[in-house]
């Protein structure tokens, strides 16, 4: 946000509410380009690869797994974690949007919201798969049942699941909802009978009719101010799932916080990457502007600056504790010792790479942005290799320590994954607006008085 | 003769606006505007405040209070375990219960109550006043006037682009 | 519209009769009770050291987010920082009180304590001292330049001072972030010399921000009803509503969440920090430090339309600096002076301190304009409804 773009417009070219409706519908109404079947297929590869790995884990069981005695969660909860994330993005913009009024949101908002949809959904698969007897996966609901027992409702474990559910349901309702106006557009204007029912059963009805849309900004409002203490608690009892433990590198107080600004960190990098990808395919850039991508940039910046003084602090008070097992996690096993290679990379990706959003060449160019963001979101990967395999390979106990190396059904589940994600995303830029319709006509019409006034 | 519904078509929602305001300083009720977005002067003009938020204050509360009694009920009454040392009521993981299924709660309910007051269903055939007002054009729609030409009059000093009867559906 | 500001007389004698007030009770403190004495300086500097960074802090936030509604009113969290310098003398008196305060500053505990000898790299009295000189330095120079561009603005209109304010600001945010997290470490964390939380830091520096709002509150109410700010309307109340409301959240969060984690794990090196406070005789305050500056500003600023009464923002607010207090005493007090004293030391030198806020913060807003006339935003801040 340069002080110099107080007067830039949020959407270039100066159109009116009817272009809005042609260039932002046009994504459904067109038939897709070739690239975008050819990323299907891709997809629906990377997917056959995650299904036949969740197949391995099922029939022959975790043993397929690179996981053992000592390091009982791999690659599983790295990933969980890392799609859950991901995830925070969406809601995060419709935060910024709804709640904190930020309108550059409106752009990014519903494909960000999409990505939080299918990423969510990625990272719901591991608690099923991840469990010993999948089978007895209802075990964790708190149903009367004949074994006359309740679940732990202590447990952060336990609290994930409702935390989870809760998110995927709130966010899918936040699209949905959010997309009901742009849905009755395109059915009002289809012209094949499939496309009209289709559009009109998910459209509800929805007329335009103001007394409606007084309702519906209101439960926008209530839903969105819900959304924000819900995403942070989210990601807060994920990182729970570690803090309440006693393991050196996993009990800290900060954890909690650290990992929410991870998560809208990460989150903000991977709707960067995506937007840059959609803008160009799909001919946003009207709408998803310079200034965006510049915003997004400046978020990651500040992020950046957090996830690094989470780190120094981690580190220092590390040694300041005395606690000889708290030392040996930090300094030995992560910063100097097995995982080092992991650990300064983690360092690189997360708290200097972005640090280079301060140059303004850096955040204008379309490459870096795209190559940095890359590498945040692996670095936040590796963020969380570090906290799980460090310090559960090498805890308190020097003959329980032990390596991990994934096998072919860990990488598969993860490719898998991203098989799902792709592949949800591409079947929403095909017939989902990405742009919310309804919500960028009244920006245009403000930019349109402030340049007035001024 | 029977009574026709007069219905307006503007392309600017700032002489929606006026129109509104003329139609309330004459007491002529107004059934509804219709048009592409949520423009918040219409909506000042037009509709009241709507009560779901003070709805979803109050099922908030019921949430905080039945989360508490059943993992009350729960962890003390019927089966209290010894989880890690912890005792039987255990207050702080019940502050993280109670604030889920209060955003749970209030947001599911808070939605269905929405879809019920605004009567969106799924399949459900839409009115239809005009199919440009979910693309650039507002409606209004004045159901059976008593005096249509004094709103036909009033419509088209207003600016309106259109202006037409119509019977009812 | 008034823009330049005179003290009142009355405020002048207020704030003389405040000073007096905590000149007598440090004397009679030190003369009684220097230990006592010396754990409220230390509560009373950090006390109004929050205020002053949490202010100069929002100031920063509304220049990188280009927010525009607080243009109107920008001048007084900025005047909030007119603490700082005399902070930095304060807090560098402490010097003299060190042992008093800090365990590991005794001279000699080295050679008895295993764990603070550990610790002694860091925590050694010149290490300390230093740093200290330090987070000062840097925070005073940038707010001295951000007053700087910000006075200059005033006599001429220069869209080049909007944007050093808004590079400065992003410095200060910066230094602000990093320092003052480490200062409330530093300052307070280690009174309990024995016990660590990661999240403290953090903590210390994100809910002064809370408290540097409702100061902002209170003194734009205060000018608002000598006259200034007549267009300050029932949005910016709206938005100062739910500052303060979302801020509250993020106080309670992070309060719960340092408790959650240390209460679950049940680690008796960190368990032992919250036995006098939540189990022994601090439990009184534990509540009310919790109802004070959580629950009841939650519940009370949950609703849009009650937030935006003006005189509940100024009670939210007044609990608020006492809800301050309460969370800083709790957390001073049982590790250095250790018991549960309440009477004149403290009330006398919280009024004198809060004198001297007074007069530096009115005398700071009266040497320019109250409102920034030439801001780039000011048209859109005045303009600013619901």
């Amino acid at each position: 946000m340069i002080a110099s773009d107080l007067k830039t417009p949020l959407i270039k070219g100066n159109k009116n509410y009817g272009q809005i409706s042609n260039e932002l519908l046009s994504n459904v109404e067109k038939k897709p380009a070739r690239w975008w079947f050819i990323a299907m297929g891709f997809g629906t590869l990377m997917l056959l690869y995650g299904a036949w790995a969740i197949y391995m884990t099922f029939s022959k069981g975790l043993g397929t797994w690179g996981i053992n005695n000592s390091i009982g969660w791999g690659w599983d909860i790295i990933n969980f974690v890392w799609w859950i994330g991901i995830g925070h993005a969406g809601t995060a913009f419709t935060i910024f949007f709804l709640v904190f009024r930020q309108k550059w949101a409106s752009s990014i908002n519903r494909s960000a919201e999409a990505m939080t949809v299918f990423a969510v959904m990625c990272a719901g698969l591991f608690p099923v798969l991840h469990l010993g007897r999948p089978w007895d996966v209802f075990f964790i609901f708190p149903y009367p049942n004949t074994r006359l027992l309740w679940t732990n409702f202590n447990s952060p474990l336990f609290w994930d699941v409702l935390a989870i559910t809760t998110y995927l349901l709130m966010s899918i309702t936040l699209w949905y909802f959010g997309m009901i106006p742009d849905l009755a557009a395109i059915r009002d204007r289809a012209r094949g009978k499939v496309k009209k029912a289709l559009y009109g059963f998910f459209s509800l009805g929805w007329n335009g009719s103001m007394r409606t849309y007084n309702r519906y900004e209101s439960v926008l409002k209530v839903l969105g101010g819900l959304a924000a203490p819900l995403v942070i608690s989210v990601h807060s009892i994920v990182a729970l799932d570690f803090a309440i433990s006693i393991l050196p590198g996993w009990y800290t107080t900060i954890l909690p916080p650290y990992f929410f600004v991870g998560a809208i960190f990460s989150g903000f990098a991977m709707v960067l990457t995506l937007m840059i990808l959609i803008r160009k395919l799909f001919n946003l850039t009207d709408f998803v502007t310079e200034k965006h991508l510049d915003n997004i940039a400046h978020v990651l910046k500040y992020g950046s600056l957090i996830i690094g003084l989470a780190y120094m602090t981690e580190l220092f008070v590390a040694w300041y504790s005395g606690f000889e097992y708290e030392i040996h996690t930090f300094f030995k096993a992560r910063a100097t010792g097995t995982y080092s290679i992991q650990f300064w990379l983690m360092f690189t990706f997360n708290a200097v790479l972005p640090q280079l959003f301060w140059f303004k060449k850096i955040r204008k160019n379309i490459v870096t942005l795209f190559v940095i963001s890359i590498f945040i979101n692996l670095g936040m990967w590796y963020e969380r290799y570090i906290i799980l395999i460090s310090s559960l390979s090498q805890d308190f106990l020097p003959s329980s320590w032990a390596t991990f190396t994934p096998t072919l059904v860990d990488i598969g589940i993860y490719v898998g994954t991203f098989g799902l994600f792709f592949s949800g995303l591409l079947l929403f830029v095909r017939y989902i607006p990405i742009i919310a319709v309804n919500e960028n006509k009244p920006i245009v019409r403000e930019e349109r008085k402030k340049t007035q006034n001024t | 003769m029977k009574k026709k519904h007069i219905i307006g078509v503007f392309d600017d929602e700032a002489k929606v606006v006026a129109a509104l305001k003329k139609c309330k300083e004459m007491h002529i009720p107004i059934e509804d505007v219709f048009g592409p977005f949520a423009d918040h002067d219409i909506l000042k003009q037009h509709t009241k405040k709507s009560r779901i938020p003070h709805l979803a204050f109050f099922f908030g509360v019921m949430a905080v209070v039945l989360t508490f009694s059943f993992i009350y009920f729960v962890t003390v009454i019927d089966y209290p375990i010894n989880f890690g040392g912890k005792p039987y009521f255990s207050f702080p993981p019940m502050v993280v219960l109670m604030y889920l299924m209060t955003i749970l709660i209030t947001g599911t309910l808070s939605s269905l109550v929405f879809l019920g007051r605004t009567q969106l269903l799924p399949g459900k055939q839409a009115k239809i006043v005009d199919p440009r007002v979910l693309d650039d054009h507002f409606v209004m729609l004045i159901e059976k006037p008593d005096d249509p030409e004094k709103i036909k009059e009033l419509l088209r000093n207003a600016g309106a682009k259109e202006i037409e009867e119509r019977d009812e559906e | 519209m008034q823009t330049n500001f005179y003290p009142p007389q009355k405020l002048k004698i207020l704030a003389a009769i405040l000073i007096i007030t905590g000149v007598a009770a440090l004397v009679a403190g030190f003369i009684s009770d220097p230990d006592r004495t010396w754990a409220n300086i230390l509560l009373n500097n950090v006390y109004f050291l929050s205020i002053s960074m949490g202010g100069v802090m929002f100031y920063s936030i509304q220049f990188i987010t280009q927010s525009s509604w607080s243009a109107l009113f920008q001048r007084v969290p900025l005047a909030l920082g007119a603490f700082l310098p005399v902070a930095a003398a304060l807090m560098l008196v402490l010097y003299f009180g060190l042992p008093d305060i800090y365990e590991w500053a005794i001279p000699g505990i080295t050679e008895t304590d295993k764990l603070i000898a550990h610790k002694s790299p860091f925590l050694n009295v010149p290490f300390f001292m230093g740093r200290m000189v330090l987070y000062f330095a840097l925070w005073i120079a940038i707010w001295l330049s951000l007053k700087k561009f910000a006075f200059k603005e005033d006599r001429q209109a220069d869209f080049s001072l909007y944007q050093k304010s808004n590079h400065y600001a992003i410095v200060f945010i910066f230094l602000a972030v990093i320092f003052f997290s480490f200062a409330g470490m530093d300052w307070i964390m280690t009174i309990d010399a024995h016990w660590y939380s990661t999240l403290f830091g953090f903590r210390t520096m994100i809910t002064s921000i809370y408290y540097g709002v409702a100061a902002v509150v209170l003194i734009v109410f205060f000018l608002k009803g000598q006259g200034y700010f007549p267009q300050m309307n029932e949005a910016h109340r709206h938005d100062m509503a739910r500052y303060l409301f979302r801020f509250s959240i993020v106080w309670g969060y992070l309060w719960f969440v340092q408790f959650l984690i240390i209460w679950y794990a049940n680690i008796p090196e960190s368990t032992i920090y919250y036995v006098p406070r939540f189990l022994g005789e601090w439990q009184v305050l534990f509540y009310a430090e919790f109802f004070l500056n959580f629950a009841i500003p939650f519940l009370v600023l949950i609703s849009d339309d009650i937030g935006r009464k003006k005189w509940v923002l100024i009670f939210m607010s007044i609990l608020l600096m006492a809800g301050l207090w309460i969370m800083l005493f709790i957390q001073i007090m049982p590790g250095s002076y250790g018991q549960l004293k309440f009477g004149f030391t403290e009330i006398g030198l919280w009024l004198g301190y809060a004198g001297v806020f007074i007069m530096l913060v009115f005398y700071l807003l009266s040497r320019s304009a109250v409102i920034p006339v030439n801001h780039p935003q000011l048209k859109e801040s005045i303009d600013h409804h619901l």
